[in-house]
């Protein structure tokens, strides 16, 4: 269909936003790390080196774990219906909404040299004193916690691309004589392949850039924390911006693989409706026994958010088994706490600002690729994906950059962009670009499932381009865009370095940069912290549960894409 | 009512492969044209640049002589009809059937009478607040149908709106179509491949074959005066002809034609035994369909199909005599 | 609909709560910005609409990197001394943008907005405006723009900088950030005499500066804070010094904080550096290196090296590690809090390690351009005074002392260390001159080798961690250094002797400006080689090993 001046326009818009917010950030940083002489140093230099090493070591361990861990729960749910399945699956995705560094005050309760596991280890008499768990295995222990952090998202890709199998054709395996396992093999994985290559390599990228959790758990030879080791001193060494080409480089190489793996963006496989989902429905016993490893894989995963909440009440806990006494004294405090209002409010307008920005720029990304489709939607695409890639701090720091950038060449938006005297502008757009991606990939996906001709009968009727989109192809993809929206919402509340690097000044600092102040005063703040936290963790999931309750719809479809 | 002009309408796909190849046409005022062809012929094409979602490479289109080649869809004030319906699953019967209306403004009262009386024409009268989920296949392209036409477009453009739904009700469906197209007359284009819906429906045809056409007619002179093979062989069974063949099926007849000839297998008859300028031939096989039997016949080295109603028993390899009216070899082009 | 109520009554309950739950007014700090000063941010989202200033209340705006405890303390007891002493109401802003280096490079941007924004005639030479190494062959525009900068009241809207290393005031002074109150010429009873109540130098190190531009408000020292827990289950005995926790028995058992990251790690480090040279004055080179063995050994038996300072003191207290470097009021609290009022043993107990660290000042001074000039000078004076002396070293609920939380830091005013506040002394039996007797930094040893010293642990030692530590638990498997004196040297080994200490400290300046990748390079052949050494000194200690294993047979 023709396009006129408006689409034209937004796709200018939108071509800006992402120019000046994303490639230029992106490239002021890779500009200053691509000089031969320091990507050399990257690969010559021993401890360079063995930080790429243990990066692709632990991406690639990560990446199986969570395969391990979610492809059975996926099947099972595809392949079965069970009572309250639906909060089976909610709480196996608690660990969207479960912040990871307020999750590390709960771990080192629990790994601590007194903490839970070595208590019940001494008690049983496994040993006299137990290993020492985070200085010794903190390799490990670096990839459970990544595993149980990322693999809510590899379940919602697996769990979306089970949905689009068709019955249909695994019927006609099984009624030639295929057994359960051959039709696994021959005919499911590779329909499901898709769904596969394009999780694993979104699972392998994040833990490959991952910084938060090796950085909690001290674990710094790896690349991600090498690069953030070296920011302090970036003016005068800048080697890490060529870290940052090289973490890139290996990031562009994986996504470029699994698009290639993964197939042109196909259309979904429209089901014939009447056959039903071909799903099985277990009683009784057969239930329970489906829902364990459910129940037991969000219990390991929620693990550390327990012991934060019981920390948050408790009056002591040392040397044994639970805490020692229960208050309410650290709650009181906690949020009596000067600091804490005002934080709030500050989140909630960055996150919600950064919503509407995200799923606006979002949409019009979306459509522009997948109904349109003009020249160069797909570098507009490709441009919105880079955040995923780039590791958080350095997007922050290309913020920080571009920021200088501009407002040295015009001084009078130094009060908006300048993030030492009003950092909101900054980290909401910081905010909505990170989440971009996610929303981008909900739109995307809920456009291709709303097929084009049912734009094209409006048309028809005499609907013009406006009409069409908010009359017809918004209430198909509301359910995408309230998908896209949630995630930037709740990741935004939930945000870390982006944080920490541009909320400079008290007045600004969001919920997150307070729990973690709070976590490094002495005395009791931690359990200050863990009482801010678990009130932070509360508050989202009421959120989400308001949004569930509201839209009408379970919590895997909030989030399904 | 309004007539339809394309005029030399090319278009390619990436520039090199050319899908239509100089289409013109003149569809009169309210008739109901069909265009027929295999698939990969260009008719979908053709229907798609009609209604303005693509835009050919060269050409023009006009509706009651305004070029509307370069409108936007939403301006050609036309009604479409669909493959699978393309109904609103997040709206009712009825919103969806008034949709066009309210794009056009039209008052809230008006708009519940028209509804009323599209709903009726499509016989799903009181269907308003159904949801579409709970639809059959035929309620469903009747509601399309009342969709397309409440608007009163100056063209219908229907795309295979029967080809999803089981033989039954595409014979009942057909006549439906044109029942309510001549009802509210409105110029209708209708894309289909199959050549009984095409014959029984149709005003007009025009056969297309590799984004040309092939011949425009009513279904009779396409049927029984085709001009080329392939009309011939798309539409019904044909026997198509050599010169050799044919002078040697018409004895006596003298030249005939200069080229290939095509003959219906119902036009040859059985004679009883030898007559004047019957000739001599053999059954190879027979398949009995009850009404008739398509038998297929040799006359020596030429397999011909023959067609005949009411059929007695005829074996294979039984020596039979044939009767071919040298009037009925149409030649061919 | 149940469901829509009940979730949205959840929501509206849990914000509800801290708004209910914040403290009443008087009690808060003041934290809404009111109109904007000068360069200061503009009104932050969470300004509620506020009251118009009466114009008897003052407001005091002050940077600091201290906590919430010293704020609170502060804010309560000048506002009460300023109401007692000069009927004046007073309000003080704190402006805690960060840590210290974030402090330094908030005031670098603001004051050069700021003079940029005074002076646009001299914007060719902003570069020179804060130098204060300008010689007459410096560009001349820059030296006008310095002249001009000293000789003005350019200011950033803010009055005071309270908290952070000596260094960084020093620096903060010589760029002309800092100004003189003239405190000296006011209260020369308090700095002048033989044995002046405040000392312009404590065991060589300054306590407030000549030109009085900043001056120090309380003493930290630096030592070793360890858990009896983790001790006992070790079997050993309470440390004393570095060497104690430098040796084989606290192997994998120490928390350390990176000296390259922390300025307070970095001073413990030199001054263990300083510790082991002042043991042979007369053969520096030797305490050099011996110092550096230490240091190794230290990271070496670490099981965590961090970037914040308060973690070997959260790492002990919990017992996750067995000692860590500390600084001292950070491990009082600490410990105090952990016996929640009960009568338990200790788990934290600080050490001051013998001989072996210096009493440092953390000083305050009043800024450049000070809207408030009376008031700052005053909360100067104050905070110098007994009465604001006094909040840092007293227990709680004392006359004169803190109200909410002792702070447990050591006054900088002789007068009162003496026996006569021994009641009312939340660490009676400690005096930090004293402690500073045992000790006497030498600036002219190490002060001028701050970036070398940071290079050379960073790379023989951090970076090299692994095989550091291999190499370590070889020898000391092998029964100790003094069994296995060549892998021994090869473990001591050192790319730089303290003789050519300059010259590397030159070639590594030098580099830095005109070829840092030369320098990362420079930096990765130590490295390699250091590790090359390390490797062989375990594989000779993992042999003699062998062979006295052979022996026994």
């Amino acid at each position: 269909m023709k396009r006129g001046f408006f689409s034209w326009l937004g796709y200018a818009l939108v071509a800006s936003f992402l120019g000046i917010f994303v490639a230029v950030p992106v490239g002021l940083v890779l500009a200053g790390g691509m000089s031969p002489a320091y990507l050399s140093e990257v690969v010559l230099h021993p401890l360079y080196r063995q930080g790429l090493i243990n990066a692709f070591t632990v991406a690639t361990i990560v990446t199986i774990g969570c395969f391990a861990l979610t492809l059975p729960l996926a099947w099972l749910a595809w392949r079965f219906r069970f009572r309250a399945k639906g909060l089976a699956e909610a709480l196996l995705l608690s660990p969207l909404i479960l912040p990871p560094f307020v999750g590390a005050l709960g771990i080192f309760q629990i790994f601590g040299h007194y903490g839970i596991i070595n208590t019940v280890g001494t008690t049983c008499g496994w040993w006299q004193q137990g290993p020492d768990w985070l200085g010794d295995h903190r390799l490990a222990l670096v990839c459970v916690s990544e595993i149980l952090g990322l693999y809510p998202i590899l379940y919602l890709t697996l769990a979306a691309s089970f949905s689009r199998l068709d019955p249909a054709l695994i019927e006609a395996a099984r009624m030639a004589g295929a057994d359960r396992l051959t039709v696994l093999r021959r005919i499911i994985l590779p329909l499901l392949k898709p769904g596969l290559f394009a999780g694993g390599a979104l699972v392998f990228v994040w833990s490959f850039t991952e910084l938060g959790t090796p950085l909690m758990l001290g674990f710094d030879r790896i690349t991600a924390v090498q690069i953030y080791n070296g920011l302090a001193d970036i003016q005068s060494n800048r080697l890490p911006l060529a870290l940052v080409v090289v973490m890139l480089t290996v990031v562009a190489v994986l996504y470029a693989g699994g698009r290639l793996f993964a197939g042109r963006s196909h259309e979904a496989l429209v089901t014939k409706g009447g056959s039903g989902d071909g799903s099985q429905h277990l009683r009784g016993w057969l239930a329970l026994l489906a829902w364990t490893p459910f129940a037991l894989v969000a219990m390991a995963a929620a693990a550390p958010h327990l012991v934060v909440v019981t920390l948050s009440v408790a009056h002591d806990w040392y040397r044994s088994l639970l805490p020692s006494g229960v208050t309410l004294d650290h709650y009181r405090q906690a949020l009596a706490d000067p600091q804490v209002v005002p934080s709030i409010i500050n989140s909630l307008g960055y996150s919600a600002a950064a919503t509407c920005l995200a799923v606006a720029v979002g949409l019009a990304i979306a459509w522009i690729t997948v109904r349109w489709k003009p020249r160069g939607a797909t570098v507009l695409d490709a441009l919105a994906m880079v955040p995923l890639a780039v590791p958080g701090l350095i997007m922050a720091f290309g913020f920080l950059g571009l920021a200088l950038v501009v407002t040295i060449a015009y001084p009078q938006l130094k009060p908006y962009l300048d993030p030492q005297r009003n950092p909101a502008p900054l980290l909401i757009i910081a905010y909505a670009v990170r989440r971009l991606p996610h929303v981008v990939r909900a739109v995307n996906a809920g456009l291709i499932q709303a097929p084009v001709v049912l734009e094209e009968a409006a048309a028809a009727c005499g609907a013009g381009p406006f009409t069409r989109l908010w009359r017809i192809t918004m209430p198909l993809i509301a359910g995408s865009l309230a998908a896209g929206a949630l995630l930037t919402f709740s990741f935004s509340m939930l945000e870390v370095s982006d944080s920490l690097i541009l909320a400079q000044q008290r007045d600004f600092w969001p919920i997150t940069k307070v729990i973690y102040e709070l976590a490094v005063q002495l005395g009791n703040g931690p359990a200050l912290a863990c009482a801010f936290g678990a009130w932070a963790m509360l508050f989202l999931a009421s959120c989400l549960a308001a949004a569930a309750v509201f839209l009408g719809k379970g919590p895997t479809a909030l989030f399904r894409s | 009512m309004t007539p339809v002009s394309l005029t030399n309408l090319h278009k390619t796909y990436d520039g090199t492969t050319p899908v239509l190849d100089g289409i013109s046409l003149e569809i009169a005022a309210g008739e109901l044209f069909f265009l027929l062809g295999g698939s990969g012929c260009g008719k979908t094409t053709l229907l798609r640049l009609v209604a303005g979602f693509l835009a050919p490479d060269a050409g023009g289109i006009s509706f009651g002589g305004v070029d509307i080649t370069k409108q936007p869809t939403e301006r050609r004030d036309i009604g479409m009809v669909f493959q699978n319906y393309a109904l609103w699953p997040h709206l009712s019967v009825a919103e969806n059937v008034s949709f066009g209306l309210e794009v056009r403004r039209v008052p809230s009262s008006e708009r519940a009478q028209r509804l009323e009386e599209a709903l009726a024409l499509v016989e799903l009268s009181g269907y308003g607040e159904r949801r579409i989920g709970e639809l059959s296949g035929g309620q469903q392209q009747r509601v399309a149908l009342a969709r397309a036409i409440i608007v009163r477009p100056k063209v219908l453009l229907l795309d295979e709106p029967l080809s999803n739904l089981d033989a039954r009700l595409r014979a009942t469906m057909r006549q439906e179509i044109r029942r309510v197209c001549k009802a509210a007359g409105v110029t209708a284009i209708y894309v289909t491949h199959d050549q009984a819906e095409a014959l029984s429906t149709a005003d007009r045809i025009a056969l297309m074959v590799a984004g040309r056409i092939e011949q425009v007619g009513t279904p009779r002179e396409l049927y029984d005066r085709p001009r080329t093979e392939a009309v011939a062989r798309f539409l019904g069974d044909a026997n198509v002809l050599s010169v050799s063949d044919a002078a040697r099926l018409t004895p006596g007849a003298g030249e005939l034609s200069l080229g290939r000839s095509c003959l219906r297998p119902e036009r040859i008859r059985f004679a009883a035994a030898a007559t004047v300028g019957s000739i001599a031939a053999r059954i190879v096989s027979g398949s009995y369909q009850g009404d008739r039997a398509v038998w297929t016949v040799a006359v020596g080295d030429l397999h011909l199909t023959v067609v005949e109603s009411a059929p007695p028993v005829r074996n294979p390899g039984e020596a039979v005599f044939l009767t071919i009216d040298p009037a009925d070899l149409v030649p061919l082009t | 609909m149940i469901g829509k109520l009940a979730v949205l009554g959840v929501i509206v309950t849990l914000v509800a709560a801290p708004v209910l739950l914040r403290e009443p007014r008087q009690m808060r700090e003041p934290l809404e910005v009111r109109e904007p000063r000068q360069t200061l941010p503009a009104a932050s989202p969470n300004s509620a609409a506020s009251p118009a200033l009466s114009t008897s209340l003052q407001r005091l705006v002050i940077l600091t990197p201290h906590g919430a405890d010293i704020r609170r303390e502060f804010t309560l007891a000048f506002c009460a001394y300023e109401h007692h002493e000069h009927g004046r109401e007073v309000e003080i802003d704190w402006r805690t943008p960060g840590g210290t280096s974030e402090i330094s490079r908030f005031m670098d941007d603001r004051f050069r907005a700021a003079f940029s924004e005074r002076f646009p005639e001299h914007r060719g030479g902003l570069a020179g405006f804060n130098q204060g190494n300008l010689d007459e062959h410096s560009p001349a525009a820059e030296r006008a723009a310095r002249a001009a900068f000293l000789a003005s009241d350019v200011g950033i809207g803010a009055d005071l900088l309270f908290g952070g290393g000596e260094f960084a005031f020093r620096t903060h002074a010589d760029k002309g950030y800092l100004i003189d109150t003239g405190l000296q010429a006011q209260e020369p009873s308090w700095f002048g005499g033989a044995t002046p109540i405040i000392a312009q130098n404590v065991s060589g190190e300054t306590v407030y500066d000549k030109s009085g531009r900043y001056y120090g408000a309380c003493f930290g020292v630096f030592g070793i804070a360890y858990s009896p827990d983790r001790l006992a289950e070790l079997g050993l005995a309470p440390p004393t010094g570095w060497s104690d926790i430098a040796g084989p028995a606290y192997r994998g058992q120490l928390t350390l904080t990176d000296p390259t990251k922390s300025g307070a790690a970095a001073t413990t480090f030199e001054r263990i550096l300083q510790q082991r040279m002042a043991a042979q004055p007369m053969a520096l080179a030797a305490g050099w290196a011996d110092g550096v063995s230490v240091i190794k050994r230290l990271v070496a038996n670490s099981r965590w090296i961090t970037d914040s300072a308060s973690k070997p003191t959260r790492d002990a207290v919990r017992g996750d590690c067995a000692a860590g470097m500390a600084i001292d009021f950070q491990a009082k609290i600490e410990s105090e809090f952990a016996l929640h009022g009960t009568q338990a043993p200790a788990r934290l107990v600080f050490v001051v390690p013998v001989g072996g660290t210096s009493v440092s000042a953390d000083p305050l001074a009043v800024l450049r351009g000070a809207p408030e000039a009376q008031i700052a000078a005053d909360f100067l004076h104050f905070v110098l005074s007994t009465e604001g002396q006094k909040l840092w070293s007293q227990r709680l609920g004392t006359p004169g002392g803190p109200q909410q939380v002792a702070l447990r830091r050591f006054p900088v005013r002789r007068d009162l260390v003496g026996p006569e506040q021994r009641a009312w002394r939340s660490d009676p039996d400690e005096d930090p001159f004293a402690i500073a007797q045992g000790f006497t930094y030498h600036r002219e040893w190490t002060g001028r080798y701050f970036t070398l010293i940071n290079t050379l642990v960073k790379l023989t030692a951090l970076d090299s961690r692994h095989e550091l530590t291999l190499a370590w638990d070889a020898i000391c498997a092998a029964g100790g250094p003094a069994q296995v004196p060549e892998a021994w040297a090869e473990f001591c080994w050192l790319p730089v002797a303290y003789d050519e200490a300059a010259s590397a400290q030159a070639e590594l300046d030098t580099l830095k400006k005109k070829d840092p990748v030369g320098l990362i390079r420079r930096q990765r052949e130590w490295l390699e080689e250091a590790t090359l050494h390390y490797r062989l000194a375990a594989a000779l200690a993992q042999s003699a090993s062998a062979r006295a294993e052979k022996e026994n047979q």
